[in-house]
Parts: structure tokens; C-alpha cells; sequence
């Protein structure tokens, strides 16, 4: 395992985290500090659990239901956030998430954005139509939407979609932003304003990106891992990775030799 | 690929098309070929009756003869007869048109007048002043090759002596009394009218002693009577009279008549003409000089009122002139009207003109034949003229499918099935509507237990129950569809309803305990779950916490019915109810209905809302609960809204499936055809009704129409409600298709 003798104030750190699916372990060990306020990018090759990794983060994978964990995830102030005390709905209105497909509801452009307050119990017409637009605004949704937003939200772009859906995860107003592949299903444009958008809001929230786009990763990140078969790799900062791998594995996979 | 193995999957694709298509077509073709079935075998109800001109002939004997007084015609509408004002009947073989018999009646006296009490029965008075009356009888009889001869035979039933009236006769009305015996009522020379009855009364010794009585109806003398109609039973007499006035009188005591009712009959004060007493002696017809044909009977004269008055029931043809003769079916509650040369034929119920019509010179006799198949006219120029006639479901129409009607010995208009009765002259009532609503009531009370436990249910196991339980849950609910309705029937009507009789008190606090116990339990449970350990059973093992729960609300409630009966309900609380809320309290009950048909329905509600609440797509979920929605905020606000089509198209589904359903209504609900939103009584539902009356519905026959188009009726709901459900399943389909 390499030791990463990187100096940042992380915001969450994960220690000897182990995973199994069923019986089938997933990850195998990883340490990882989270960089606060930056964006970190996971590359590796499908399968490798770079993904899996993301949604420990926020405990998505508890909804599986055959998923045991081992290790421990703390967050800034010290929290084990798979201690039996911890709410995981708590942690998950900190830590946001972004699907790999656009997910927003059958709902109307505003009533996507407000959920997770309204679910919180806020239901100020003021708030919410405050947080609206400073969310949408945050996506760089705003100006497309404002005139519309009593309609579907299904009826928007793959692209606007997405942004919506980070708008939705902005307007809970999280510090860790989570994104699952987001751009894997849009359009070379589409992909442009959300890596735009990524960079953004960057510097607001720390943002976790799990890609398969290497130039995306090299675009957008501060910080890359690379995962391979379970085990984190390499985890550096993103031009040392990608102009000076220290990892034998991790110059193979840059450079396309697998993957 | 290989040549051979291409094309072979060619073939197989082909064939398998075929196979499928046809299959699919074959479906489409039965359901179709159903409803028109339906529709063919219901459609002749509301097909117009037609007639059919068989033959038309001058009478035999040419101008020369006698005054025809009266007509008839055999069933099979071959043999036809006239009996003529010199008392002579002659019997006519209507195909050949020729005279094949005659014989004088009571040795050729003249006939004065005649009064028909329906085909072939006729009071006759004579020159003399005597009167008889006579029945003519057709026998079919057939020989070795099946051929038909038709015997014809004139009977007197009755014959009043000559000098029996205080005065000469101007029209008698004879019934036959048992014995011998028989009432006469005389119309006499200003304007009296006199009973006579001779009572035959036989003594311990076998000998027979007979008293004859005589009495004066009271008349008005200024107000000339206009029409007698004396029931078969002889103990009731209607008049009409000139200045509108209908009368009845009660002649059980041959002594003293006593005045029943006397009333002017139209508020115009017209003068009334014609009486008959429609089949069954229950209604009588009358008709004025505006040519207007009524019937009456004895009814309350406001509803609740105990006071029963002759009243306008129905308003069957009116006619441009006054109505010179009406004569009843023998057959069914149809009268034949004739006005200035034109015949109609009514149905009192259905308030249907079944026929009108009129010969090129106007007809002055007419008769109808016994089967209600034929009809005899005789017209000013003497001609015969014989028309075949066809009305076979004279009973039905819209109004008495579907409105209210006053039917005979009802005191106010009613929706009323009653298809069967122990007498040929019953009134049949064939209101759908009785049926229809019970179909309702059974679906609504089934939905109200049903809707609830399958939509609950099926969220609980879809979304909060743990895989384990999801695993044996679905398919245990599943195979409960599978229970044939004949076994959830019995154990409803013979194991659940006596229960239920007995604990119905107890079911009643255990709907309210069951709440209450529960929500204490929750304040309970409240400040107990701050235990991590309790609160380990948060985690989809409520039901270890639902169960004991309900069984103690059973065992509370069981436990507090005699005290709660003692304290509050004097002891019974059936009697209670009888007292305070409902006069039928039935075993077969609406709860029982809910329950058992509930049960049926539960599966298709509970696999349709399971299927609705998997198929919202998973990201949908994991977006909520990224959010930082709980699972029930997830349910809620997410899972619910966007599977709503399937769970109304579960609930429409099952509404179609209680609506159906024959088996349990039949064993369950104890079939009373009444219109009461009651839950505790039962219904009548249109399939249960269709499995209890078609084995007794004579094919072709009326009721067994009726029976069709309740299944048409029956058809469409569930057709309707399937359509429904199929919309609101594309809904959801299209809406998550891009998922």
C-alpha cells in the first residue's frame, strides 16, 4: 500500500475500510483523506470498486442490504459515520450525491429543488423560493429554467437534467458533494457545462467524482485515486498522477495499456 | 451461420407468428362473440311487436245475417266463431273461410247484450230477461300421423232464470260461486242496479241448501251508470258513470253490498265509458269518452297515508274518440282497447302500446286468442280479417328496468325484482335497479375492507418488511386468489356469519379498541425506542410487535362484550339495534360481505400495488434517500405519487373482480333484492341474481331475457372498470418508460 504523504486539512477521512458483498469482498483496506473544499476524481477500471467506495461515503450502500463494512469513515469533527449512533439520514443531507443517470422526480422543476427541504420540514414559500434560486443559480440552471419551473422536470435536456439533480443536492445545502459518474450519459457539450459547473462549485464544497473520462479526471480534479481490484492504487495529486505515477499499475492504466 | 439452421429459424419464427396471432384473434373473436351473444339474446326485449294479416274473408252466410255480439278465436288461430244477436254460434275454419258448425244457445233466444271477461268467456243477457254465461273450450287432439284436429265446445257455466231482477235487464254480469253457486249484477231500467246471488251451501247430511238474495246498489238517478266490471271472485263490483264517477263496492255480504269507494276519477269530471278488470282481478281499466285507457287500483292516497282510495296507477293509449270496449288478456296484465274503429293493445305495467291499429272499415267486434297470438276483427262491412300477432315480452321497457313503478298492491311507485310469483296472474317485476345496487353495495362495503389492507399491506411488504418476509409474503397472498370463491362462500355464510352473530358486538369495540390500543402502544413505543435494542425492531420486525397487539384487541374485545352489552344496550344488543337502528338486522350481513368479498379482492390489490411500487425506478429511491429522506418520507413522497395509477388501477381492477364475483355473493349475502345501504342487512347482486333464477327461466321466456340483459349490463360494468384499470396501467407505463 502506498502512503500518502500529502499535507491537506481533509474533510473526512477513511481508515482500513473493508467491504463485502455477501461473502465477495469488494474493497480491501483503503485509506483515503478527503480533501476539504477540493475536488477528488476515482479513476480505475470498471469492477474495481471505485464506485462502491463513493457510496460508502454516504452510506448508500446500507439500501443493499447484503453489505457488511469494516473500517472506520470519521468525518472532520471526529464522528465515526458508521457508528451505531449515527443518523444516516443526518449524514446524508452533509453528503450529497449525484447519480450516474439523472434521477429527478415526476415532479415540477421547483418542487425537485425543494424536496429535501420540504422533507425537512421547511415549507416558507420565501425560503424555499429563495433556496430555488440560489440552487438553480448554483447549477447554472437558472436563466433556462426560471420561466418554468412549474412544469415537469422531465421535460428538460439529459443535460439540464443533471444539473438539476445538482441543484437538488446543492439546495440541502451539503458540504461533501458526491458524483457517480455524472457526465457518463451526456453529450460532449452537456459534459462541458457540468465539468464547468464542477469547477464552479468547487472551493464551496468538496466534491467526490468517480470517473471513467481520464481527461475529465485530469480537467476537473485537484486529487485523483486510482482504485484497482478493491485496493486503492495511488492517491496524489491529480498532475503528479497523471504526469509522474509513482505506481507501476497506475502508468499502465493512464496510459492505456488496460482498463 | 449454417444455411439449414437460418433457415429452419425462419421457419419456427413463422410458424410461432401463426400460433400467436391466432391465439390472439381467437380471444378477440370470443369476447366479441360473447357480447353479441348478450346483445342477441337480449335485443328481441325491445324489439316493437308486430303483426301479420293471416287472412281476411266476408262472413260466410253474406249481408243477410244477424248482428254479430261476439267474437273468438282459437289459440292455434285456425278455428274462429261468432255468435250472432239471434243467439246462434257458428264456427268458422279460418283457412278455408267456410262455416263447419253451428249451434243454438239457449235455444235461440235473442241476445240483448254481451259482456266479455276476457277471450272465449262471455256474460250474455237475453230477450227474455234471463242471462247466461259461456265458455267456449278448445281441445287439440292428434292422431297416429301427428295431425291436428281442433274440438271446439260451448259450455254455460251459469244461467240466471228469467224474473230473477226485480225488473227486465238491460245488461248482467255473472261469476261463478263455488257450488253452483253464482253473483249476477243487473243494470236495470232507470238507472238501478241490483245484485243477485245464489249461495249453495251444502249441510252435514250431504244434501245442498240454496239462498238466493237480492239487493240495491245505490245509484244516483241523475247520474246514468255507464259500465259494471264484477270480479271473478263475485265480492267486487266497479261502476262508471256518466258524470265521471267510478264507484266500488264490497258484495262479500250478499245481504248488505257496503260502499268501498266512490271518487270522481278525472278532475275534469269526463264522462266514463268502459270498464274491464285487468288479469288478476287486482287493477281495473277504464276508459273515458276522451279516449283515454287507465287502470286503478286500491292505494294509499298519500305515502304513509292508511287511508286507500281507487287510484290512477297507470295512463295506458288514448284514442281521438271514446272508448267503446276493453278487454283483458287471459294471459298476462295486457287490455285491448277499441275506439271508433281502432284496436290497441296495452301492457298495464310497462305502460307499453304493444299495437295499435284499424281495418279499412272500421272494426266493431274483436277478440283476442288466449295465447295473446292472434286477434279477430270484425269490421262494419262485415268482414273477418285474422291477424297473427307476436308481442313476446310485453312486461318490458326502459321505465320498468330501470324506474320506479307502481306495481299492483304497492302502496307508492318502487324498484321491485320479484320475477316470480305462486300464480299465473302475478305482476312480474323486473327492476334492475334492486340488483345493480346491491352489485354496488357488495363492491363498496368489499372495497371499504379490502382497499385498505391491499394497499397497506402491499406498501408494508414492498417497502418496509425485511427480504425475508418479502420472499414468502407476495406468493402467500398470490395463492389466496387461487382459493375457489365456492370455499370462501361456504366458510363466509356458514362459519363467519354465525361468528359474527354472535360476536357482533365485539367486532364493533374491536374496531374502536384495535385504534386505540395501537396509538397507545406508540406513545409507548415513543420513549421506549431511545433503547438501542428496542429499536433494533424498528428495523422491519414490527409485525412481531403488529401481532401480539391484534390479538390482544380480539381477546379485549370479546372479553368486554357482555359487560359493554349489560351497561349500554340493556342486555341484547340486537335488540338494541332492532330498536334504535335498523328493523332488518340480518345474519348474512353486509360485514360478512366485506370481509368475504374483501378477501378476494385483497390479492389483486395487493399485487397490483406491489408491482406499481417496484416498478418506480430504484434511482428514484436512492435520489430521495440521498436527500436524506426516511424511508416513509421516501414512500410518501416519491414511491406513492408516481405508483398512484397502479394502485388505482389495483382498486378498479378489484372493483371489477367484487363486481363480478357470483360464488360468495350468492352463498353469503342472502339474496334479498332490497335497496338498503344498511350493513346489516344483505343484498342481492346481478350475478348471484343470474346463477338463482336462470335454472327456473323458461328459455326464450321473458324473465330469462331480462336475466341476459342484466349479464349485458354486468359485461359492461366490468368491461368499463377493466378499461379503467388497463388506462390508469398505460399511465404509469408511459410515465416511467424512459427509466
Amino acid at each position: 500500500m502506498t502512503q500518502h504523504k500529502i499535507q491537506f486539512s481533509p474533510v473526512m477521512r477513511v481508515r482500513g475500510l473493508d467491504l463485502y458483498y455477501g461473502t465477495a469482498q469488494a474493497l480491501f483496506s483503503v485509506d483515503m483523506d478527503i480533501p476539504k473544499h477540493q475536488v477528488t476524481a476515482l479513476i480505475g477500471p470498471s469492477g474495481c470498486g471505485k464506485s462502491t467506495f463513493l457510496r460508502c461515503l454516504n452510506r448508500m450502500n446500507d439500501l443493499l442490504g447484503s453489505v457488511s463494512i469494516q473500517g472506520k469513515i470519521e468525518m472532520d469533527d471526529g464522528t465515526d459515520i458508521y457508528d451505531k449512533h449515527q443518523d444516516p439520514i443526518q449524514l446524508r443531507r452533509q453528503v450529497g450525491m449525484i447519480f450516474q443517470k439523472s434521477n429527478p422526480f415526476p415532479k415540477t422543476i421547483y418542487e425537485n429543488v425543494v424536496y429535501g427541504l420540504r422533507i425537512a420540514g421547511v415549507n416558507d414559500k420565501k425560503t424555499l423560493d429563495q433556496v430555488v434560486e440560489s440552487s438553480l443559480t448554483r447549477a447554472a440552471l437558472w436563466d433556462e429554467v426560471k420561466d418554468r419551473l412549474d412544469q415537469s422536470a422531465l421535460g428538460l435536456s439529459g443535460g439540464q437534467m443533471q444539473r438539476l439533480c445538482i441543484a437538488r443536492a446543492v439546495a440541502v445545502g451539503p458540504e461533501i458533494l458526491l458524483m457517480d459518474e455524472p457526465c457518463s450519459a451526456l453529450d460532449p457539450k452537456s459534459t462541458a457545462k457540468i465539468e464547468d459547473l464542477i469547477l464552479e462549485l468547487r472551493g464551496k464544497y468538496t466534491i467526490v467524482i468517480v470517473t471513467h473520462n481520464m481527461q475529465q479526471a485530469s480537467r476537473v480534479s485537484d486529487y485523483t485515486g486510482f482504485f484497482y481490484e478493491g485496493k486503492l492504487i495511488e492517491f496524489d495529486r491529480t498532475q503528479q498522477i497523471f504526469t509522474n505515477p509513482k505506481n507501476q499499475q497506475t502508468e499502465d492504466y493512464i496510459t492505456g495499456r488496460f482498463g | 451461420m449454417d444455411q439449414a439452421v437460418l433457415k429452419r429459424n425462419r421457419k419456427v419464427d413463422y410458424w410461432a407468428k401463426k400460433v400467436i396471432s391466432l391465439g390472439g384473434v381467437a380471444i378477440l373473436v370470443c369476447v366479441i362473440g360473447m357480447l353479441v351473444m348478450l346483445v342477441m339474446q337480449t335485443a328481441p326485449l325491445f324489439l316493437s311487436p308486430h303483426k301479420k294479416e293471416l287472412t281476411a274473408f266476408a262472413l260466410p252466410n253474406g249481408n243477410n245475417t244477424p248482428e254479430a255480439v261476439a267474437l273468438g278465436v282459437d289459440e292455434y288461430l285456425e278455428t274462429g266463431y261468432w255468435i250472432d244477436s239471434v243467439g246462434t254460434i257458428r264456427f268458422l275454419d279460418l283457412q278455408r273461410a267456410v262455416e263447419t258448425d253451428h249451434q243454438k244457445l239457449f235455444s235461440g233466444l235473442g241476445i240483448t247484450k254481451m259482456r266479455t271477461y276476457g277471450p272465449n268467456s262471455f256474460s250474455l243477457t237475453f230477450a227474455d230477461g234471463s242471462a247466461g254465461l259461456v265458455e267456449v273450450t278448445f281441445a287439440a287432439h292428434f292422431d297416429e300421423n301427428s295431425q291436428r284436429t281442433i274440438e271446439h265446445q260451448t259450455k254455460v257455466i251459469r244461467q240466471v232464470p228469467a224474473g230473477s231482477f226485480s225488473q227486465f235487464p238491460l245488461e248482467v254480469l255473472i261469476r261463478p260461486l263455488e257450488n253452483n253457486g253464482m253473483a249476477a249484477v243487473a243494470l236495470l231500467p232507470g238507472n238501478r242496479v241490483e245484485v243477485w246471488t245464489e249461495v249453495v251451501e251444502e249441510n252435514f247430511l250431504g244434501t245442498s241448501e240454496t239462498h238466493s238474495f237480492k239487493t240495491q246498489i245505490q245509484t244516483d238517478p241523475k247520474d246514468l251508470v255507464t259500465a259494471l266490471a264484477l270480479n271473478k271472485k263475485g265480492d267486487r263490483l266497479y261502476l262508471a258513470t256518466q258524470n265521471g264517477k267510478l264507484v266500488l263496492w264490497n258484495l262479500n255480504n250478499p245481504e248488505e253490498p257496503a260502499l268501498i269507494d266512490m271518487r270522481t276519477a278525472f278532475a275534469d269530471g269526463r264522462a266514463l265509458t268502459s270498464l274491464a278488470l285487468v288479469y288478476g282481478d287486482e287493477s281495473l281499466a277504464v276508459g273515458d269518452e276522451k279516449g283515454q285507457v287507465t287502470t286503478w287500483f286500491m292505494a294509499p292516497e298519500a305515502s304513509g297515508s292508511p287511508q286507500k282510495r281507487l287510484t290512477l296507477i297507470h295512463r295506458l293509449s288514448s284514442h281521438k274518440t271514446e272508448i267503446q270496449s276493453l278487454v283483458p288478456s287471459l294471459r298476462n296484465k295486457a287490455v285491448l282497447s277499441l275506439a271508433a274503429g281502432t284496436v290497441t293493445l296495452d301492457h298495464m305495467t310497462s305502460e307499453r302500446e304493444l299495437i295499435r291499429f284499424s281495418a279499412p272499415s272500421p272494426i266493431k267486434q274483436f277478440a283476442f286468442s288466449t295465447r295473446g297470438n292472434g286477434l279477430l276483427g270484425l269490421d262494419q262491412a262485415n268482414r273477418l280479417t285474422l291477424w297473427a300477432f307476436d308481442a313476446p315480452h310485453p312486461e318490458g321497457s326502459w321505465m320498468v328496468y330501470f324506474g320506479k313503478v307502481h306495481y299492483e298492491s304497492y302502496s307508492a311507485p318502487d324498484y321491485v325484482w320479484q320475477s316470480s310469483a305462486g300464480t299465473d296472474d302475478f305482476e312480474p317485476k323486473f327492476s334492475l335497479v334492486p340488483l345493480i345496487f346491491g352489485s354496488l353495495k357488495g363492491t363498496l362495503y368489499a372495497m371499504l375492507f379490502a382497499v385498505p389492507m391491499g394497499i397497506f399491506g402491499a406498501i408494508y411488504t414492498n417497502q418496509f418488511a425485511s427480504r425475508r418476509f418479502q420472499t414468502w409474503a407476495k406468493p402467500a397472498v398470490e395463492i389466496t386468489a387461487a382459493v375457489p370463491s365456492v370455499i370462501i362462500g361456504f366458510l363466509a355464510a356458514l362459519w363467519l356469519a354465525p361468528i359474527l352473530d354472535r360476536w357482533l358486538l365485539g367486532f364493533f369495540l374491536f374496531l374502536v379498541i384495535l385504534p386505540s390500543l395501537t396509538l397507545l402502544f406508540l406513545v409507548y413505543w415513543a420513549q421506549a425506542r431511545t433503547n438501542k435494542k428496542l429499536r433494533l425492531i424498528e428495523q422491519s420486525k414490527e409485525l412481531y410487535l403488529a401481532l401480539p397487539l391484534l390479538l390482544s384487541a380480539v381477546l379485549l374485545s370479546a372479553w368486554l362484550q357482555p359487560q359493554v352489552e349489560l351497561w349500554f344496550f340493556g342486555g341484547d344488543f340486537k335488540q338494541w339495534l332492532y330498536a334504535y337502528v335498523t328493523k332488518d338486522y340480518d345474519q348474512r350481513n353486509s360485514i360478512v360481505i366485506s370481509f368475504a368479498l374483501g378477501f378476494m379482492v385483497i390479492p389483486f390489490i395487493f399485487t397490483m400495488t406491489d408491482d406499481a411500487l417496484s416498478s418506480v425506478p430504484d434511482s428514484l429511491r436512492a435520489a430521495s434517500v440521498a436527500l436524506g429522506a426516511s424511508r416513509w418520507q421516501t414512500t410518501w413522497k416519491v414511491l406513492l405519487p408516481s405508483a398512484s395509477p397502479g394502485l388505482f388501477a389495483g382498486v378498479i381492477l378489484g372493483m371489477g373482480r367484487a363486481i363480478g364475483e357470483t360464488m360468495v355473493v350468492l352463498m353469503a349475502t342472502g339474496n334479498t333484492p332490497i335497496i338498503d345501504i344498511s350493513l346489516f342487512n344483505g343484498m342481492r347482486t346481478l350475478s348471484a341474481n343470474i346463477a338463482v333464477e336462470i335454472p327456473e327461466a323458461p328459455v326464450d321466456g321473458s324473465l330469462y331475457r331480462v336475466l341476459f340483459l342484466s349479464a349485458l349490463i354486468l359485461f359492461g360494468f366490468t368491461f368499463l372498470i377493466n378499461s379503467i384499470a388497463e388506462l390508469f396501467r398505460y399511465s404509469l407505463r408511459k410515465k416511467y418508460a424512459e427509466f
